[in-house]
C-alpha cells in the first residue's frame, strides 16, 4: 500500500502555463524515447553507463566526468513502452514542480531544479564511496528537491492523493502537503540507513533522493522578490 | 518661566498617571478580595481605588457589588450610569434595584427562566417569559432583542414598536439602536436608517456580531466609509465571522487601500477554504499581485540574493568538476564551503521552523528568534558566496598566469 500524488487542485498566482516543467517532462520523455528505440540490451546499458551518473566518473574524471551528474538526471529505467521509473517521476514532477516554478520564475526554477539535482548526486557520491563503479539514473534526486521546496513553501497546501492498495482506489484524499511529504521523508530515511549499514538491498538510491531533498533548502535563492517577499513577511504565497 | 510652567504641567501629569496607575491596582486588588468572598476588604480597597479615581467604572461596578449597605450600593450604580449612560450592565442592575423586589438577583432569576424557555423551544412560553423581564425592565437589551427573534417577520410594526418603546426608557443602548435600525431597514425606511445609524457610537457595542450588523446597514444603506469601519473593529475582535474580512477586504479594495485589501483578502483565503468567498479572494488577489513595496525590491539584499543562486550553482559544478576532492581544495574554498553549510543550515531552520508554524496555524510562535536566525543565515550565506567568488577568480587569475609563463 502507497500514497500516490496525482495532482494540485489549488491556483497559481503569476503564470498559468508551467513552461519549465513542461520542458523537463518532454526532456525527460524524449530521452525515454531514445532509451526504447536503442537496441537492448546492448544500446541501451551503453546509454546508461555513458549518460549514467557512477561515483567513480565523477570523482576520477573520465567518459562525461562530473557532467554525468546532469546528463542522469534525464535517464530511466527501461521497462517496455511505459516505464513507471519514468511515470512515477514525472507525475511527482507535476504535481509539485507547478506552483514551486510559479513562485521562482521558469528560468530561476530551472536553475533551482539542476542545483538540487546536484546535491543528490554530491550526497550520493559521498554515501556509495568515491571509487564506485554503479551508475544512477533518474530524475528522483531533483524531483526530491522540489518537493522539499513545497514543502517548505507550501507546508498546508492540499494534494490530491489516492491510495494504491494492490490497485488504485479510485477516490481521492485532499492530504495537506505536511502530512504527505513529512511521512515521505521519514520512508527515505530510514531504508538509506540501512543502506549506509550495508543491509539494504533495494535498487533505489536512497541517498540520492535525501540529497535532492536537503538541495531544496537553497530554494530561498531562487524564488521571486515578490515571493519571497511574501514569505519573509508571514504572507501566504 | 515658561519652562518653569511646562514642567509644573509635567509634574502635574505624572501624578496624575500615578494616581490612576495606583487606582486600577487596589481595583483588582478589590476584585481578588470579592472573589475569594472577602466582601468588607473588598468593599474597603474599592472605595480607596475611587478616592484616588473617581470616575473608575469598573470600581464602581463592584463596589455596586460588594457594599454592605444598599443605599450604598445604589449610589455606587447611579453614578456609574451617570458616568457612562450605555454602561448596560450597571443599568440593568439600578433599574432591578429600583423596581424588582428582590433586588437584581429577582431580575436575574426571571431571565434564566426565559432563557431556558427560549432554549426549550416553545415559542408562546418563552415570549411570555421575556415579557416578564420586560415588565420590570422595558429597556432590556438582551429581553428586547429575543422578542424580536421570536416574533420573527410576521409581526413587523409590533416589533419596531416595541424596540421604540423600549428606547424610550434605554435611549442610550446601541443595541437597541441597531436592532430599530434593522426594523426600519426591513421597512424599506433608508433615510431613517441613516439618520439613526451615527447615533450609534462604537463606544456602545463590545461584540463583533454587533459591529458586523451594523456594517451590514450601512452597507445596505450606501455608507461605504461607514460599513468599512464597522468591519474593522468586527474584525478586530474576537470570535467574528471569518466572513467579515471578506466584507471588509471588498470595501477596502473599492476605496483603493490595496495593501490592507490584500491581506484581508489573505484572511479569507486562509480561514474559508473552499468557500466560493474564499475563490472570489483567490481570484482577486491574483489580480492585484505581485505586490511588492518599491523600496524592498530594489533593496541589495533581495538583487544579491539572485546572484547567490547562480554563483551556488555554479559552485556545486565545480565541486562536482573537480572530482569531489576536498583535500585538492584551497583553504578558502573549504572555508566557503563550511560557510554555505552553516549559512544554508541556519537559512533552512528559519524556514523549516516558519513552514511548521505556519502549517500549525501559529504566525506569532518564536518571531522574533527565527528572524534572527534567518538574518544570521542570510549573512553566512553570503559571506560564503562572497569568498567561493574570491576563491574563483584566484584560481582563474593562477591558471591565467600559469598559461602566460608557458
Amino acid at each position: 500500500m502507497f500514497l500516490f500524488p496525482i495532482g494540485d487542485p489549488e491556483g497559481v498566482r503569476y503564470r498559468s502555463i508551467p513552461i519549465a516543467t513542461i520542458a523537463l517532462v518532454l526532456a525527460n520523455v524524449i530521452v525515454y524515447a531514445f532509451e526504447f528505440l536503442a537496441p537492448y540490451p546492448e544500446g541501451y546499458e551503453r546509454m546508461v553507463y555513458a549518460l549514467g551518473m557512477a561515483p567513480t566518473v565523477v570523482h576520477n574524471q573520465f567518459g562525461f566526468g562530473a557532467l554525468s551528474g546532469v546528463t542522469s538526471m534525464f535517464m530511466h529505467s527501461r521497462e517496455g513502452l511505459l516505464s513507471l521509473h519514468l511515470i512515477g517521476n514525472m507525475v511527482y514532477l507535476w504535481t509539485f514542480g507547478r506552483r514551486v516554478e510559479d513562485a521562482c520564475g521558469p528560468v530561476r526554477y530551472m536553475v533551482f531544479y539542476f542545483t538540487a539535482g546536484l546535491c543528490s548526486a554530491l550526497l550520493f557520491i559521498l554515501a556509495s564511496g568515491l571509487d564506485s563503479p554503479i551508475p544512477v539514473i533518474g530524475a528522483s534526486g531533483a524531483v526530491s528537491g522540489v518537493m522539499g521546496a513545497y514543502l517548505i513553501l507550501f507546508p498546508g497546501a492540499r494534494i490530491r492523493t489516492i491510495f494504491w492498495v494492490v490497485v488504485p482506489i479510485p477516490y481521492p484524499l485532499y492530504l495537506r502537503a505536511f502530512w504527505f511529504l513529512i511521512p515521505w521523508l521519514v520512508y527515505q530515511l530510514l531504508p538509506a540507513i540501512d543502506q549506509l549499514q550495508g543491509y539494504g538491498l533495494s535498487s533505489v538510491a536512497y541517498f540520492g533522493h535525501l540529497g535532492g531533498f536537503f538541495g531544496a533548502l537553497s530554494i530561498f535563492l531562487f524564488l521571486r522578490r515578490d515571493a519571497l517577499y511574501r514569505y519573509v513577511t508571514g504572507v501566504d504565497l | 518661566m515658561p519652562i518653569m510652567a511646562r514642567e509644573t504641567g509635567a509634574q502635574a501629569t505624572w501624578s496624575r498617571m500615578g494616581m490612576l496607575h495606583e487606582s486600577r491596582k487596589l481595583t483588582a486588588e478589590g476584585i481578588e478580595a470579592a472573589k475569594n468572598r472577602r466582601q468588607l476588604q473588598a468593599e474597603a480597597l474599592l472605595s480607596d481605588a475611587l478616592i484616588l479615581d473617581p470616575e473608575n467604572e469598573e470600581a464602581l461596578l463592584w463596589l455596586s457589588r460588594v457594599a454592605v449597605r444598599p443605599e450604598d450600593r445604589r449610589a455606587s450604580l447611579e453614578k456609574l450610569v451617570a458616568l457612562n449612560p450605555a454602561n448596560e450592565a450597571a443599568r440593568v442592575a439600578l433599574h432591578a434595584t429600583q423596581r424588582h423586589p428582590q433586588g437584581e438577583a429577582g431580575l436575574r432569576d426571571l431571565v434564566a427562566r426565559a432563557e431556558s424557555a427560549t432554549a426549550g423551544g416553545a415559542r408562546r412560553g418563552a415570549l411570555a417569559a421575556w415579557k416578564a423581564v420586560l415588565d420590570f425592565d422595558p429597556g432590556n437589551e438582551q429581553a428586547v432583542s429575543a422578542v424580536v427573534r421570536l416574533l420573527g417577520s410576521d409581526h413587523r410594526p409590533q416589533a419596531r414598536a416595541l424596540v421604540q418603546r423600549a428606547l424610550t426608557h434605554n435611549p442610550h443602548n446601541g443595541g437597541l439602536k441597531l436592532l430599530y435600525a434593522e426594523a426600519l431597514a426591513e421597512s424599506n425606511r433608508w433615510d431613517d436608517v441613516k439618520r439613526v445609524l451615527p447615533t450609534v457610537g462604537p463606544r456602545d457595542l463590545s461584540a463583533a456580531q454587533a459591529f458586523e450588523r451594523m456594517g451590514r446597514l450601512h452597507l445596505s444603506a450606501g455608507q461605504m466609509t461607514a460599513a468599512r469601519e464597522a468591519f474593522a473593529r468586527a474584525v478586530e475582535l474576537p470570535d467574528h465571522a471569518p466572513l467579515t474580512h471578506f466584507q471588509l477586504a471588498r470595501l477596502l479594495d473599492r476605496e483603493g487601500m490595496t495593501e490592507r485589501a490584500v491581506v484581508a483578502y489573505r484572511e479569507v483565503v486562509d480561514r474559508t477554504w473552499g468557500t466560493p468567498e474564499a475563490r472570489q479572494a483567490e481570484q482577486r488577489l491574483r489580480e492585484i499581485s505581485p505586490y511588492l513595496p518599491r523600496s524592498v525590491a530594489d533593496s541589495w539584499p533581495f538583487i544579491l540574493r539572485e546572484a547567490a543562486g547562480w554563483v551556488v550553482f555554479v559552485f556545486l559544478l565545480a565541486v562536482m568538476d573537480s572530482g569531489v576532492r576536498v583535500a585538492g581544495m584551497s583553504a578558502s574554498g573549504v572555508a566557503a564551503i563550511m560557510l554555505a553549510a552553516i549559512g544554508g543550515t541556519c537559512w533552512a531552520v528559519s524556514g523549516a521552523v516558519t513552514g511548521t508554524v505556519r502549517f500549525f496555524g501559529a504566525r506569532a510562535i518564536g518571531q522574533g528568534s527565527r528572524r534572527a536566525l534567518r538574518v544570521a543565515g542570510v549573512a553566512l550565506c553570503l559571506a560564503a558566496v562572497a569568498l567561493g567568488l574570491f576563491n574563483s577568480l584566484r584560481s582563474t587569475a593562477l591558471l591565467l598566469a600559469r598559461i602566460h609563463s608557458g
